[in-house]
């Protein structure tokens, strides 16, 4: 599921609520008296009501599986383990198994195709590391906060260039606190 | 039935006063928004560090203008019904305005710049500001929550000792369909707004109270992501009553030009109770990103947000459409704003609900996506109907005016808003200073691109603003 995903899920969904609206705004004349005109209004309503928790009950069904949290914690080892500590505002990287793994604190290189486990945590304020492919799509995110370590398994699809870009504001120079995973 | 009619004259003045208040608030923070987004689009260099002190009075300013002027907007319409306590109200106002200014000079002067959201623990680890500025600012969001709660126990108070405590959340019409004791729907509204907000509010005191212990004492450690649990069931509840209480008054106001009355009954008096619930729960959707959180609140964060989509459009959306249909309503300007405020709350609501979903928040998570789906229910929601409350209160009349100023800005709007979701379907995060920096060379060219033509949209709106501004306030005709 993709960004542009939910952008185009959006767009119909407002497109439609504002057809709605004018057609509601619309449907105030003829005047009739209130009385015939609410029953008609709940018939509407009931079968709206019935629709929408189907709807909710679907996308629930659908997407919660797709949450993040089970596979980090998954008891099936990952090809390779990582450590991530972000500081005001430079990201550092340390290897904890696995081989064929290049770190230097600042710069990452690693397999594609292997399920990588960053071990994810902050050495001050939070901080949220993002991994995005070299055509700028946000591929996916956790958090750095301190005192904990979040868990974050990430397969990378191809080799190629990964920008790293910190997700969660974190004073004077967020924006500037980037760095780049290299996959071969 | 008038109760106060001798009192309403006080009130209405008193009123006038706190939405003028927030209007003008309002106005000031829009211009530290262009400023944002002009920074942003490259065409200003503020330094970072005032960047993100604006970007902070920007926030809290916005939230807490919104805030103040939904509870004088409820204040006002209870008015005929309760007892209203002005010496109270204008306790609450002054501490108020006290913590306003505090923060004005703590983030102005001092460079106070954490984010609206003064997450733990970077208001204290941080050499960019001193420490006073922490301290005054911290200080001065203690002021405005006392301020904030005072008002509101004021309002329940009141609430209470004309309907009863056990009246007020309506469970009388669970049971009976011609209770012994009848509540207008703006009461119930109400008291589930500021129950919540109490609550959270109460939790906010305590963190901030915490935050002055920690300035106090620097040796003293939290725990992170408790807090984080904490400053988002205050943050994101007092925003949500802010939109809530908007909503009371329109179910209270409409029907004066439907002229159809707007009633209690069981479906409304058990949605509302629902909303009590997803509202104080929904919150957890803020800490998707934090792994460490009990995956258990994760699924209920979803689970909670989507529900709230329920009661939201089953009764509010269609009580209005009840409302509405077939009434031969003339759609003047104060119904027109409260109707388009209604359907901007639906559509930011329906962004507000992808975002909510656990799958699509790993790439939407601090984007521009966030400032998108919440500036969509106030600019285009919560404000649309402040602007019909506020001319409805005034008792305003220049129509034509005020209904040029609605299409500029709701146009204005509706472009600058286009251009957050843009940024979020992009990748773009949020609370960028500046897009320069990233080493992305597409990346960086598209964020400043969606944000030079914000600005062009935000100034159309600002313009219509200034045109609303200009509309309010009766006619001066020559006969009287
Ligand atoms: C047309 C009017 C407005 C403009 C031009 C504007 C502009 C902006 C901009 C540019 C940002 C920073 C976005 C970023 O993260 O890069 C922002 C953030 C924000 N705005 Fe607005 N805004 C407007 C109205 C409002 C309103 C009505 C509210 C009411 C609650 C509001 C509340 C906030 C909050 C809470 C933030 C987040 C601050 C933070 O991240 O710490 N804004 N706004
Ligand atoms: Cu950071």
């Amino acid at each position: 599921m993709t960004a542009l995903n939910a952008g185009i899920f959006t767009l119909v969904g407002a497109l439609l609520v504002a057809l709605i609206a004018l057609a509601i705004a619309l449907s105030s004349r003829p005047e009739q008296p209130k009385d015939g005109v609410t029953a008609r209004v709940y018939r509407v309503r009931r079968a709206y009501f019935v629709v929408l928790g189907v709807v909710l009950l679907a996308c629930l069904g659908l997407t919660l599986p797709r949450a993040p949290y089970l596979a980090a914690r998954s008891a099936v080892p990952p090809d390779i383990r990582v450590a991530v500590t972000g500081w005001m505002w430079t990201w550092r990287f340390d290897a904890i198994s696995g081989d064929r793994v290049l770190v230097e604190p600042q710069n990452l290189t690693i397999p594609a195709g292997k399920l990588i486990e960053f071990s994810v945590r902050s050495g001050d304020v939070n901080h949220g590391f993002g991994i995005y492919d070299d055509q700028d799509h946000l591929l996916t995110q956790v958090q750095a906060m301190p005192g904990y370590t979040n868990q974050l398994r990430y397969r990378f699809p191809a080799p190629g260039v990964y920008h790293i870009l910190c997700m969660e504001y974190c004073g004077y120079a967020h924006h500037l606190m980037m760095t780049t995973i290299h996959a071969e | 039935m008038n109760v106060n009619e001798s009192a309403l004259p006080q009130i209405r003045k008193q009123t006038v006063i706190w939405l003028g208040t927030a209007l003008a608030l309002f106005l000031v923070l829009v211009l530290l928004g262009l400023v944002m987004r002009l920074n942003q689009a490259g065409a200003l260099h503020a330094t970072p560090d005032l960047f993100y002190a604006i970007m902070t009075l920007h926030g809290l300013g916005m939230s807490g203008a919104m805030f103040m002027s939904s509870i004088a907007a409820v204040w006002y319409l209870l008015s005929r019904y309760i007892k209203p306590y002005a010496g109270l109200m204008w306790s609450s106002y002054l501490l108020i305005v006290l913590g306003a200014v505090g923060l004005v000079i703590g983030t102005l002067v001092g460079r106070f710049g954490p984010g609206w959201y003064v997450l733990y623990p970077l208001p204290f680890a941080s050499s960019i500001w001193p420490a006073w500025a922490t301290g005054l600012s911290v200080i001065s969001l203690v002021l405005l929550g006392t301020g904030w709660l005072l008002a509101q126990l004021t309002l329940l108070g009141s609430l209470a000792q004309r309907y009863g405590a056990g009246n007020l959340l309506g469970w009388q019409y669970f049971t009976s369909r011609q209770p012994s004791v009848p509540i207008p729907p703006i009461v119930l509204i109400t008291v589930i707004s500021l129950i919540s907000g109490a609550l959270t509010t109460v939790a906010g005191a305590v963190l901030f109270l915490l935050y002055i212990a920690k300035w106090l004492n620097d040796a003293l450690q939290f725990d992170a992501l408790l807090l984080k649990n904490v400053v988002f069931l205050f943050g994101h509840t007092i925003v949500n009553i802010t939109m809530y209480l908007g909503i009371a008054a329109v179910y209270e106001l409409l029907p004066k030009f439907t002229g159809r009355p707007w009633s209690m009954n069981r479906v409304v008096a058990i949605s509302w109770n629902t909303v009590l619930l997803f509202v104080l729960g929904a919150y957890f959707h803020h800490l998707y990103m934090d792994f460490a959180q009990p995956v258990t609140l994760q699924y209920l964060g979803q689970i909670l947000s989507y529900s709230s989509a329920v009661p939201a459009t089953v009764v509010t959306v269609f009580g209005v459409g009840a409302q509405v249909y077939r009434s031969g309503m003339r759609w003047s300007f104060v119904p027109l704003s409260f109707f388009l405020g209604i359907t901007g709350w639906v559509i930011g609501g329906l962004a507000a609900v992808v975002d909510s979903t656990i799958a699509l928040n790993t790439v939407l998570h601090n984007t521009l996506w966030v400032p998108a789906h919440f500036h969509t229910y106030f600019v285009l929601g919560y404000l649309l109907i402040l602007l019909g409350m506020t001319f409805h209160i005034t008792e305003s009349q220049r129509e034509s005016r005020a209904m040029a100023a609605l299409t500029t800005m709701v146009v204005g709007g509706t472009g600058f808003l286009l251009m957050f979701y843009l940024g979020g379907v992009e990748g773009v995060p949020r609370r960028f200073a500046g897009y320069l920096g990233i080493d992305s060379h597409t990346l960086s060219a598209t964020a400043q691109l969606l944000a030079q033509i914000a600005a062009g949209f935000v100034v159309l709106f600002l313009l219509g603003l200034l045109v609303y501004l200009a509309a309010l306030g009766r006619k001066r005709t020559a006969a009287a």
